[in-house]
């Protein structure tokens, strides 16, 4: 007998009385998956999860890493860090899952490997260093000589109660397609969390300076809570003499319309450096602090989860415009 | 008293609240001048920065006669409030612009020349700041330093510091303007050869939308006709008068 859909209450029943989910949908499975990696990571595995309240229990990780192993061939960089961080959490692969591991991990280091080695390949993927607030605001470009083949690390800091995390990366793409990507009118296309995004001309100011974006959390398979954020935005580009160029764009909430978010500022910058022709050097910057105290307990796996997973849909999105004829 | 009269009187009275007494002399300061700047829009600002070099070596005790009254005309606040704020912001709460954070460095002697720097961070968007940033329009803010200041491609004027006698100068001028940053780098030349140098850099503040951040720089020859001593306030009063001139346009 066919089983009917599960009915959930959603926390903003301001707006959205109920959403019913449906039990074969995607895009909400994946987002589950990709966010009990982060959980799995950050908050302790495997019992962390009985310790949550139902509505926040993330996926078991074999359940997770199933869920992302199952996602499109076109999404490999997206999948990467969070199978990394379930390796890195403490999980430990069966047989049967090592294939695709390995598949992963090839994908990850353009280089062929036995299966055992996979796990191994994964795990600098995995990196997050605890940084001083100032070491973040010290972060900049690097040296001419850096080497944009070793992966990109997440730098995670608590400051006044908010968690901030800093991901520096190497893109291999020019800076004009990365420039093109990290402008706010193509943020939609850079994760799984954006439902819609939209571009305003604040009267106040007389720039079209204000973001509209309607945001997606799925805790787990059946729960799923929605945030609607009004970011100011402001995007600039910088020639530099030594022929470096920057371009960045700088984000601050006004509000979220349910006041479930009270911080949620940062920046993304990529830069074109000289002698390093064919890549972008990328840093990304997220600070958020919730409304919710349960929240704000996660809110270092969430910030974390959201920056890497931009960074990953941009690799992916660069690696799509490459295949299109 | 004549307008000329009035402007020296008031350079002169905001100069001396850069200086330190010495210890153990009070303090005394004559709010007069300021009190009737502070009615004129251009003056309030460069007031609310006299006032709080006041509040911070008034720190305790009761306020001087009319300090309370002048506080709050200009700064909108209580002299314990002022007080109290004082403790933890290098700048006044400007009610025409909004300081997320300010650094004041103490002038310094290095060799031959003193240096400064100040740096804050506005809310105000580079785009409203960099036409105001142009040299010639930023100088003639300052108007309280210059007299006959022409506008060509190479400006000068009469420049006026406190406690140094008036020179003829012409400014060299260096600018660079990005869609992120806007720096410029001037050089004060006076007949005797280079007075001073400053870097000024505006960029738009990482993360924070909107918020600009200034820092302004200077090293200053003096000359051996000005005292140590004053070397140092009269340099700060040059620079953080210049800075607010040109965070509020």
């Amino acid at each position: 007998m066919p089983r009917d859909p599960v009915t959930f209450p959603v926390r903003r029943a301001t707006r959205v009385p109920n959403r019913r989910i449906a039990p074969g949908d995607r895009q909400s499975r994946e987002r589950a998956a990709i966010w009990s990696a982060y959980f799995h990571r950050f908050a302790g595995w495997p019992h962390g999860r009985y310790e949550v309240p139902y509505g926040l229990a993330p996926m078991s990780c074999r359940h997770a890493f199933e869920t992302l192993d199952g996602m499109d061939d076109a999404r490999r960089a997206t999948i990467r860090r969070p199978v990394s961080h379930l390796l890195a959490a403490g999980w430990k692969p069966e047989r049967r899952h090592l294939d695709r591991l390995a598949g992963i991990a090839t994908t990850a280091t353009d280089a062929t490997t036995a299966a055992h080695e996979a796990a191994a390949r994964l795990r600098p993927l995995a990196r997050v260093e605890h940084v001083s607030r100032e070491t973040l605001r010290a972060a900049d470009v690097p040296p001419p000589d850096a080497d944009p083949s070793v992966p990109g690390r997440s730098r995670v800091t608590i400051e006044d109660g908010a968690a901030t995390v800093q991901l520096e990366t190497w893109l291999p793409a020019p800076l004009e397609r990365v420039a093109e990507l990290i402008q706010p009118k193509n943020w939609f296309k850079l994760g799984h969390f954006w439902r819609g995004t939209e571009l305003r001309t604040r009267p106040e100011t007389g720039r079209c300076d204000e973001l509209l974006e309607h945001y997606v959390f799925d805790w787990n398979a059946v729960n799923t809570q929605e945030f609607i954020v009004h970011l100011s935005v402001d995007h600039g580009e910088q020639d530099e003499p030594d022929g470096r160029k920057t371009v960045r764009t700088d984000y601050a909430i006004m509000y979220e319309e349910d006041d479930e978010i009270l911080i949620d500022d940062g920046f993304a910058q990529a830069t074109h450096i000289p002698k390093r022709e064919g890549w972008t050097h990328y840093l990304g910057e997220k600070k958020i602090k919730f409304a919710s105290p349960l929240l704000n307990f996660m809110s270092m796996a969430i910030v974390t989860m959201l920056l890497e997973n931009n960074a990953g849909w941009l690799m992916d999105a660069l690696r799509a415009q490459d295949r299109r004829p | 008293m004549t307008d000329l009269a009035a402007r020296d009187g008031l350079h002169a009275a905001l100069c001396a609240t850069y200086l330190r007494p010495h210890p153990g002399v009070a303090a005394v300061t004559d709010l007069g001048p300021l009190a009737r700047a502070a009615a004129e829009p251009r003056w309030t600002p460069l007031v609310g920065l006299a006032l709080w070099n006041i509040l911070g070596r008034e720190a305790v005790g009761p306020p001087s006669t009319g300090l309370a009254d002048l506080v709050r005309d200009v700064l909108g606040l209580d002299i314990e409030d002022a007080r109290r704020e004082r403790r933890r912001r290098a700048l006044p709460p400007f009610l025409e612009l909004e300081v997320l954070d300010a650094t004041c460095e103490t002038p310094e002697e290095r060799h031959d020349s003193t240096s400064g720097v100040v740096e804050l961070c506005v809310l105000t968007h580079l785009d409203d700041l960099v036409s105001a940033a142009h040299p010639t329009t930023w100088l003639a803010r300052c108007d309280l330093f210059w007299d006959a200041l022409h506008d060509t491609p190479r400006p000068g004027g009469v420049l006026r510091l406190p406690n140094v006698p008036s020179l003829a100068v012409s400014v060299d001028v260096s600018m660079r303007h990005g869609g992120l940053r806007k720096e410029i780098y001037l050089e004060v030349h006076a007949d005797h050869g280079q007075l001073a140098r400053s870097w000024t850099t505006l960029e738009k503040e990482r993360g924070r939308p909107g918020a600009t951040r200034i820092r302004h720089e200077r090293r200053v020859r003096f000359g051996d006709h000005v005292s140590p001593a004053l070397r140092g306030p009269t340099l700060a009063y040059w620079l953080q008068t210049e800075a607010v001139c040109l965070a509020i346009p």
